[in-house]
């Protein structure tokens, strides 16, 4: 279902990343076990109804987005097998076209050639989702790719942090990791 | 109700109907696909010693490996090595995921590799 729901996008000229625990998981930094793919996607949400929807119904469902922080987020489900694919829509913000021009194409064993969040811009991701939480599963995720990651440059995700007002969060993750 | 919780509960709702044999292929799929990535993980990190890929595995696999343990696996990888044991790359899914469990990825239609 994920490969399907990349090509799917692909095919509405929707340019897309994948994002989250799926991320991780390409890159090699964690186990996952779900179905589930988030995906950062580039399409005005006032075009959702009329590029994104065809291309997905009716093989699929497809919500209406949701208002969320800073951004939209869309989902779809395919109509019979498990597995969902969460829709990041984020508004227009310097830190969102860097982790645009930043995503790596990466040749996965399960997905073949797709397009994937950088580390730095997926722990910056995580850190923003923690939302404040250095306990939770976010938090978790941010200490592995600070603990496990060569080469991490953290000057970018301090640079993006303190845009996002997250800088002294990481400062505390960092420290917590070593 | 919003959406996505209709999306959350309809998942939630299918993974409790699953039947067995199915949920075993799937998840024996992401774990297969979890061994794939973490090589390829190496790969792109350039590490190709046996000691450093075991420590390398070690660290992307069991995170929660007291470093005491994954010290002693790398010792015995290096000392096989020697030894002309080399680690060998997974090349089906029954490496990684046991014959039952592969049997039911294959009569799922999942890739299981070359075997």
């Amino acid at each position: 279902m994920r490969r399907d729901v990349i090509e799917r996008l692909d095919g509405a000229a929707i340019s897309c990343f994948v994002t989250g625990s799926e991320a991780m998981s390409i890159h090699g930094l964690a186990y996952r076990a779900t179905d589930g793919i988030d995906l950062v996607i580039r399409i005005d949400p006032v075009a959702y109804e009329a590029r994104l929807r065809p291309a997905f119904e009716p093989a699929y469902l497809v919500n209406e987005p949701l208002r969320i922080g800073h951004g939209w987020l869309g989902a779809v489900i395919h109509v019979t097998a498990i597995g969902k694919a969460d829709l990041i829509m984020r508004d227009p913000d310097p830190w969102g076209e860097a982790a645009f021009a930043r995503r790596v194409r990466v040749d996965d064993p399960a997905l073949g050639p797709v397009w994937v969040s950088s580390v730095e811009d997926l722990l910056v991701a995580k850190l923003e989702f923690a939302n404040g939480d250095l306990a939770g599963l976010q938090a978790r995720d941010c200490r592995r790719i600070v603990e496990t990651w060569p080469g991490l440059d953290l000057d970018y995700v301090r640079a993006r942090a303190s845009g996002l007002g997250l800088a002294g969060l990481l400062a505390e993750l960092v420290t917590d990791a070593g | 109700m919003p959406a996505d919780a209709l999306f959350a509960r309809e998942l939630r709702d299918r993974e409790l109907s699953e039947p067995a044999e199915d949920r075993a292929a799937r998840l024996g799929f992401a774990t297969w696909t979890t061994h794939l990535r973490v090589w390829a993980a190496a790969d792109r990190a350039g590490v190709s010693e046996d000691g450093d890929l075991a420590a390398f595995i070690a660290s992307r696999l069991w995170p929660d490996l007291p470093a005491a343990w994954r010290d002693r696996f790398v010792e015995v990888v290096r000392a096989r090595a020697a030894e002309g044991h080399r680690l060998s790359r997974p090349s089906a899914a029954e490496d990684v995921v046991g014959e039952r469990v592969a049997a039911l990825m294959r009569a799922h239609g999942y890739p299981t590799g070359d075997r």
